[in-house]
């Protein structure tokens, strides 16, 4: 791999999973580029994925914490906390941070992350206990007001809220998941595994209240909160959450010519079009591996395989790293649901398999394409699950024979999986 | 790296008991897992074929790489190994893993091989492969396995041509 | 296939000198540990109860039906067009069962631990001849299609069996 020449100086705007993956990869590929890494947020780099964890207290606070400071000046990363970037003057290659720090350099990541929707209508009710679980100071305060035997709703059904909702469930807490769908997950998750889940949740006192919206949401005095809800029932409340999804941090670049509307398009290589400057993450507008279609797909995994494609690329290698692959799982502790590429496509093409196992609630979507899968659902047992996402991403082609015997026993394939030869299609050879 | 001879393996799983018996792992959870499979020969007669899903300990390994809480590391050793405690169950290990080898079955928590570094650093061989009866499993570094295959490969042609001796460097 | 291409290996002539070795080693730039080629000499009992010494070369097949390849849950190993059979070691993660499914212990294991073998210099433009090949004092090795191959074995006998006919006052 070609190295860069000493003192070429990277700035990396973000220090999560797309970020510091970045920084980690330039460090393998050039030891001694200087890198900066800048985070929005005050304190140590941690991981937004785990925040849910820490507030059900299955981990302490340090172990959402994704790096030390010592590891961070041992890795000889520069490390600016709490100052988010406000500007960027792409003519001089500088970024401008909140406090009107200047930063020069060289080639720049943009990995800023997405931040979550704030609905209009919550405007005035700003208040201790309405709020996102999005940074760690969120979570901190959820978990300060979560006392044993509060009241908490959740509004949104998507993978935050759930995640929320699962998280606050026990300790004689009675939480409302506020779906605005007919079921949970709707994006993810077909009918049947929803309902699974939903039953699952319902177990650990989680209510679910489908078809059903926030009219107004209003504080009540002593700190409690109201919340109006469209059938005109009503929830009091200690705790009201929002999770109603995310946008790209990119406000910062507005009226550059790297803000577009879904996030900051970029090549294959995940440069943008100004030479010099990548984005990785939530922000950078990707290619879906099974379709095409350009997304943005805010997610942990993606974001770790674009940090490192970056950074990788803008330590001199020319590594493609475009496309993601949709993944999310769900779990409560033993029992998960995970979606896998495109279960849910409405392609007039695609064929379905469901099977259902009722002794341990598992259930399986698999969805074919021409031979090939492109979307599958694993809820229960999941041991295999591990093989999905390579087939998907490399949209192997299976030939009737294989399909037909993979079918046969849908609990189990990973013995037949592991022999596949098709599996193997190496392409860009070296 | 521990080396699987499927040719040897008779499928007696007593790997997979060793194992969970010496590290203790959950219910449902095994470091290593025997798979059987079917295969037909050249008359469509079937016979048993046996795999195994067990941890490479990659170089590149892309449990560890992924993990959002460090729960999966690499250790001074060289040996990707699992801490339950910090592990989350998320689950993108298991995802990431080309071989789905973290085993989550009814678990909440990572458990996987961490190569028996405890047996290796006093002499022993893991536990799997210490319980082999056929000698299916090796504990071997690559290049000594790509030794031992290619002296294997020599002797193979060797006798095929009758000749005798070994072969030397 | 018939245009895939090989290395061929002349044993009667190799005399053991490994150039071709250092020859490797020099042109991909190995790192100690890992020989992508390998010579190994062999005593076999000659038919008149004496001894002679064969030497024989280890390096990566090429196979047609590459074990390796089935072997890589990475999808790193694939087949070139020519049939040369190469890795990409952006994907490759080192997980060692490519050396698992090599009936040869082709695959090799670097300080850097990812996989690396006998490329049949791929990084030379088409038809070139590899490092080992050109560095060979004798002649043993030859790189080409199969083809090649024929033509070339077809033209030694030719001159053998013209040589001896000569020899022989014919």
């Amino acid at each position: 791999m070609k190295t860069i020449r000493k003192k070429e100086h990277i700035l990396i705007l973000g220090a999560g999973a797309a970020g510091l993956s970045a920084a980690d990869a330039i460090r393998t590929a050039s030891p001694d580029t200087p890198v900066t890494v800048v985070s929005g947020e005050k304190g140590r780099p941690y991981a937004r994925m785990a925040l849910p964890y820490y507030i059900s207290g299955k981990i302490p606070l340090e172990g959402i914490m994704t790096r030390e400071e010592k590891e961070l000046a041992r890795q000889g990363v520069t490390y600016i906390a709490g100052d988010p970037a406000a500007g960027i003057d792409i003519d001089r290659r500088r970024v401008v941070l909140r406090s009107n720090r200047k930063l020069p350099f060289d080639k720049l990541l943009i990995a800023t992350g997405s931040v979550p929707e704030y609905p209009e209508m919550l405007a005035g009710t700003e208040a201790p206990g309405v709020s996102h679980l999005w940074t760690l100071e969120d979570a901190r305060q959820i978990k300060r007001l979560a006392h044993e035997g509060s009241s908490v709703a959740v509004w949104g059904a998507g993978f935050v809220s759930f995640m929320a909702a699962k998280a606050l469930a026990g300790h004689d807490r009675k939480v409302h998941l506020i779906c605005r769908a007919d079921r949970i997950l709707r994006r993810v998750l077909d009918a049947e595994a929803a309902d699974l889940v939903d039953r699952t949740l319902f177990e650990k006192d989680v209510l679910c209240l489908k078809n059903t919206n926030v009219e107004k949401v209003e504080v009540l005095k002593g700190g409690r909160k109201r919340v109006v809800l469209n059938d005109s029932s009503e929830l009091t409340v200690d705790l009201f959450i929002i999770a109603l999804g995310t946008k790209p941090n990119i406000a910062f670049l507005e009226g550059t010519p790297l803000a577009g509307k879904k996030g900051i398009e970029v090549d294959e290589y995940l440069e943008t079009r100004i030479p010099g400057i990548y984005a990785a993450g939530d922000v950078a507008v990707v290619s879906d591996c099974v379709t095409g279609e350009r997304i943005t797909p805010a997610l942990w995994s993606t974001a770790v395989m674009e940090g490192r494609g970056a950074g990788l690329n803008m330590a001199g290698a020319r590594r493609r790293c475009d496309l993601a692959l949709l993944m999310n799982v769900v779990d409560f502790g033993g029992y998960s649901a995970i979606s896998i590429g495109h279960p849910l496509t409405k392609d007039a093409g695609a064929e379905v398999f469901q099977f259902t196992r009722e002794e341990d609630r598992s259930y399986r979507r698999f969805v074919f394409k021409e031979d090939r899968l492109i979307g599958a659902i694993v809820v229960g047992a999941c041991f295999d699950a591990g093989f999905f996402p390579m087939l998907i991403r490399r949209r192997v082609e299976l030939t009737r024979d294989q399909k037909d015997a993979l079918l046969r026993q849908p609990w189990d394939m990973a013995s037949l999986l592991m022999s596949l030869p098709s599996l193997m299609q190496a392409k860009d050879l070296v | 790296m521990i080396s699987f001879n499927e040719k040897r393996c008779v499928g007696c799983y007593a790997c997979q008991v060793v194992c969970k018996m010496e590290k203790g792992f959950p219910v449902g959870v095994f470091g290593i897992t025997v798979l059987k499979g079917e295969e037909a020969d050249e008359n469509g007669v079937f016979r048993p074929v046996f795999r195994t899903s067990l941890c490479r300990h990659c170089t590149e390994a892309q449990c560890v790489r992924i993990c959002p809480v460090r729960a999966i590391t690499r250790d001074q050793h060289g040996m990707v190994v699992g801490t339950p405690e910090k592990c989350i169950g998320c689950r993108l290990c298991l995802l990431a893993c080309p071989r789905s080898v973290p085993d989550f079955t009814g678990a909440q928590r990572v458990s996987k091989c961490n190569g028996c570094v405890e047996r290796l650093q006093v002499g022993l061989q893991p536990r799997c492969v210490a319980s082999c009866p056929t000698a299916a499993l090796e504990s071997v570094t690559r290049q000594e396995l790509s030794e031992k295959k290619r002296r294997g490969y020599l002797e193979k042609r060797w006798e095929r041509r009758q000749g005798t001796g070994t072969p030397s460097r | 296939m018939a245009g895939e291409r090989v290395l061929y290996f002349d044993t009667k002539r190799c005399v053991g000198c490994h150039a071709c070795e250092t020859a490797c080693k020099i042109e991909n730039g190995i790192s100690p540990g890992p020989k992508w080629i390998e010579v190994v000499q062999q005593v076999v009992p000659r038919e008149d109860d004496g001894w002679t010494i064969e030497f024989m070369p280890l390096n990566c097949r090429h196979c047609t039906n590459a074990g390796c390849i089935t072997a890589c849950p990475a999808g790193a190993i694939g087949k070139r067009g020519d049939g040369v059979v190469l890795v990409n070691r952006a994907l490759c993660i080192g997980c060692g069962e490519c050396l698992q499914g090599c009936p040869f212990g082709a695959p090799q294991f670097g300080p850097g631990g990812l996989m690396e073998k006998c490329t049949l210099c791929a990084h030379r433009p088409a038809g070139s001849p590899t490092a080992c090949e050109q560095l060979c004092p004798v002649g043993a090795i030859r790189s080409g299609t199969p083809q090649e191959m024929s033509l070339h074995k077809r033209s030694s006998y030719l001159i053998t069996a013209i040589a001896l006919s000569a020899s022989q006052g014919r």
